[in-house]
């Protein structure tokens, strides 16, 4: 058994590493960035990149698919595309005997990897489109629901919010994304290295290295590590942290949010942490990872008051002063 | 579950106590710094308080009983709060870096469902736990109040072999460091002093008129000159008065058993007509006025029938019982010798006898009036000595000097107007029987001296109270009616009708007042208020020129 598990973390390790280099062949620097996007992809959740554009969102997204031996499928969200652009509709047929049937026509989202492109783009009524199929993986259309095929993936991409035409994500579909992950502009080293690979005759390449058996059972390996009770009180802690009309809220939570972070933020917070345990050659949790999970699981999860919003009070601040501020369980 | 898996919990738990053992080590090293901090403090505290002001023996004991229960309450309540080793594993984890890899183990040894991937952990675990060693994790520690508590030992240690300055000389240098503030409590503090200070010399006055331990003005007087010199302190003044008061107590009469001892006499001689006025003379203590009835009675002699009344006042006289007072004894001597002569019908010898049996007995009312004013003198020292004792906390010796000084320019410039004063304050504020005996002074006022208790016991000395009384005024009854309101004041006028000059007419109010509470809640904070004004403006609906 020990034997069964350490070659379990040793093809987690070596599998993520591989992975990771292969992106790396493409993506300069973001290392954040795409272990963060990682671990999502095995704690069975979504991603919501957010970047101003021309900072390489859509071409990590791509790069990834790549390297995934996954079906991807790519939405452009714009303002005209409608709930039935995403996840399909009944189109009539005509059969060889004449005969006129409807058939449903699969949309985009039937693929293991989505890239929802800007999704802030789309109006609010086409983002939900994708609502249940986040957090159901499935989609129900007519009387109909369909079965997604695992593992689905949604990574979307999304400009800030101050930008023209934009519309902001549903606060439940917000909940839905795992993490949301801030892509910053990369650094002048960076910069050479980018202009380095992408000016010349012979561009990057990636191989397919990871195929769909071996990313279900890294999930697998994912949710086995134990985490002990006082380390997942203080992923509770920190989230009631985040809740206004709790005792326990934080000063700056008390007033400048309105809505806290739902048990789903809990949930990211273990099971991130537990991936990331692996990845630090732990077989335990501990209240480290859950701090390193912090950010980007609670950040879109917290909701702004008006006086947030007015001050434009950035969640990064309030999660960064609850982290500093929520003591570390004694026992 | 494998032995693998039981030795690896043991391992982790043997770790984890030894862990533990070292921090309740640590941890009861920290209380014992703290409780021998405590206990010292209070030991220096009460040494200190023990040389300001002197603390009852029990007192020190209740402290130091309460001290004793909060320590082993304080002891209770930590032995009562059980460390667990969950505890110690955060803290080895913390301190070697563990990342709750123990806290991890040690929770699924005790609570959890074992599983392979826990066994694998507490495996790891195990290895990690064996590795560390509990003595570098936890160092015995010398806890910070540990300095503390030498330094107040040290503090402690000095404060007994070196004695502490006593309350004197503290605030004796605070008074002098407090410079020429005044002080309300100070300023009652010296008029204290000068009812007390007049006193004494009014004391002295009479005992200057009576003559009466001139060695104990003296010294009196010596000690308030140097004092004015500032050639005395405050503790010399008091040791002086001391002896002052000493030397007024030498050579007391007994006034109790000589008073006793004149009232058997009087009792004795009770009976006759002739000596019972004298008798009542003697029982009532009034020692001049039988003298003088002594007198009156040895003028009378040679009228008197030889055989009856004579016979029966030599018969009384010579009853009488001896006395063990040695003033009594030459009284009584006289009155003997007396009584001989008129048993040998020696009328001349009897009188002279009587004559001296008189002045014997004006003497002896001189000597227990003198009694009684040293014993006033006495007391009043006696008080005075307590009120500088007292304070001469919050008074500068400068300030007393300058205070008996004043006293002192008082009583030779208005000497007998306070004479006078302060005989009246005397005979008004004596509570107890009075038998004063006023004359007047030809050089000033009244200057009478009272024989019974000034004081009234332990009466004080104050100002004399003045009854003021302002009568109401009263409305007398005289039983006259009232007059009748005169004609020419009556006015009569018809009441007439008149119409309002504005018709009624109906107002509505701009506003509801459900309208107005609804504008008048604000839930806009301040400082948007605004920036809410300009984006209204903004969308406002504007007219063709827009405006």
């Amino acid at each position: 058994m020990v034997t069964d598990i350490e070659s379990q973390l040793d093809i987690f390790r070596r599998q993520f590493k591989r992975v990771q280099d292969e992106i790396g062949k493409v993506i300069v620097g973001n290392d954040e960035i795409v272990k963060g996007v990682l671990i999502s992809l095995l704690s069975q959740g979504h991603v919501l990149l957010e970047g101003i554009p021309g900072l390489g969102k859509t071409k990590l997204v791509q790069t990834i698919s790549d390297v995934l031996h996954l079906s991807f499928s790519r939405i452009q969200f714009t303002p005209d595309l409608m709930p039935g652009d995403i996840v399909g509709t009944y189109v009539v047929h005509e059969s060889e005997t004449g005969e006129k049937i409807l058939n449903f026509q699969p949309g985009p989202i039937f693929a293991n990897i989505v890239l929802a492109d800007e999704v802030n783009r789309a109006t609010p009524k086409t983002q939900s489109a994708l609502l249940e199929a986040m957090q159901e993986k499935s989609v129900t259309v007519g009387k109909v629901t369909h079965r997604l095929e695992r593992p689905f993936f949604v990574l979307a991409t999304q400009n800030p919010l101050e930008m023209e035409g934009t519309y902001p994500l549903p606060e439940a579909q917000l909940d839905r994304f795992f993490f949301k992950l801030k892509i910053t502009y990369p650094a002048v080293g960076e910069m050479h290295e980018i202009l380095d690979r992408t000016t010349q005759a012979d561009e990057p390449s990636v191989e397919r290295v990871l195929n769909r058996d071996e990313i279900l059972a890294m999930r697998e390996t994912a949710r086995s590590v134990p985490i002990a009770r006082s380390v997942q009180e203080y992923a509770i802690q920190m989230t009631m942290a985040t809740h206004p009309d709790f005792a326990s809220a934080h000063p700056l939570t008390a007033r400048y949010v309105r809505y806290g972070a739902s048990p789903r933020a809990t949930q990211a917070l273990v099971i991130g942490g537990k991936v990331n345990a692996l990845l630090d050659d732990r077989v335990h949790v501990s209240c480290e990872d859950i701090r390193a999970m912090a950010l980007p699981a609670l950040r879109h999860r917290v909701l702004l008051n008006f006086e947030g919003e007015a001050e434009r009070v950035d969640p990064d601040t309030i999660i960064e002063g609850i982290l500093k501020d929520t003591p570390e369980p004694v026992e | 579950m494998s032995d693998t898996n039981h030795s690896d919990q043991a391992t982790i738990l043997g770790t984890l106590r030894r862990v533990d053992r070292r921090l309740r080590f640590n941890e009861g090293l920290r209380s014992l710094t703290v409780a021998i901090c405590a206990l010292l403090t209070l030991l220096l505290l009460l040494r200190i308080l023990g040389a300001l002001f002197p603390i009852p023996l029990p007192s020190i004991a209740v402290v130091c009983g309460l001290w004793g229960l909060l320590l082993a309450a304080y002891w209770l309540w930590r032995s009562t709060r059980s460390r667990t080793l969950g505890q110690a594993a955060g803290i080895s984890d913390r301190r070697a870096q563990l990342k709750d890899e123990l806290k991890t183990a040690y929770w699924f040894i005790v609570h959890g469902e074992p599983t392979p991937w826990t066994d694998y952990q507490a495996g790891l675990a195990a290895g990690t736990a064996a590795r560390l060693d509990p003595v570098q994790l936890v160092p015995m520690v010398v806890p910070r109040g540990a300095i503390a508590a030498f330094a107040l030992a040290a503090l402690f240690a000095l404060s007994i072999w070196a004695p502490l300055p006593d309350a004197e000389s503290i605030f004796g240098a605070a008074a002098g460091l407090g410079g020429g503030d005044e002080d309300p409590g100070q300023v009652s503090a010296i008029e204290d002093l000068m009812a007390q200070a007049a006193i004494l010399d009014e004391s002295d006055e009479l005992l200057e008129e009576r003559a009466i331990s001139k060695e104990a003005r003296e010294r009196l007087e010596e000690a308030l000159r140097r004092l004015e010199e500032n050639d005395l302190s405050l503790e010399e003044m008091l040791r002086e008065m001391q002896e002052a008061r000493n030397l007024l107590e030498e050579g007391n009469l007994d006034m109790s058993t000589l008073q006793e001892g004149l009232e058997d006499l009087g009792k004795d001689l009770e009976g006759s007509d002739t000596l019972d006025e004298f008798a009542d003379a003697l029982q009532n203590q009034e020692l001049e006025e039988a003298a003088e009835l002594l007198r009156e009675l040895a003028e009378k002699l040679a009228e008197m029938d030889a055989t009856d009344q004579l016979g029966d006042l030599a018969e009384r006289m010579d009853q009488l019982a001896p006395s063990d007072q040695q003033e009594l004894e030459d009284l009584l001597a006289a009155l003997q010798e007396a009584s001989e002569a008129l048993g040998e019908q020696d009328a001349e010898g009897a009188e002279q006898a009587l004559q001296d049996a008189a002045d014997l007995m004006e003497a002896l009312a001189d000597r227990m009036q003198a009694q009684d004013l040293m014993n006033q003198a006495s007391q009043q020292l006696q008080s005075l000595e307590q009120a500088m004792a007292q304070q001469a906390m919050s008074m500068d010796p400068e300030q007393l000097a300058e205070l008996l000084s004043q006293l002192q320019q008082e009583g030779e410039g208005g000497e007998q107007v306070g004479m006078s004063m302060a005989s009246d304050e005397v005979q008004w504020q004596g509570g107890g029987e009075e038998d004063g005996d006023a004359s007047e002074d030809p050089q000033g006022g009244p200057s009478g001296h009272a024989t019974g208790d000034p004081l009234g016991g332990d009466g004080k000395l104050g100002d004399p109270t003045r009854l003021e009384v302002q009568l109401e005024v009263e409305v007398l009854d005289t039983g006259e009616e009232p007059e009748p309101p005169r004609p020419e004041n009556i006015f009569e006028e018809e009441s007439r009708q008149e119409d309002s000059a504005l018709g009624y007419r109906e107002v509505r109010q701009r506003s509801t007042f459900a309208e107005e509470d609804v504008m008048n809640v604000e839930r806009i904070p301040w400082r948007y208020r605004n920036l809410v004004k300009l984006y209204f403006l903004a969308i406002r609906p504007r007219d063709d020129n827009g405006h």
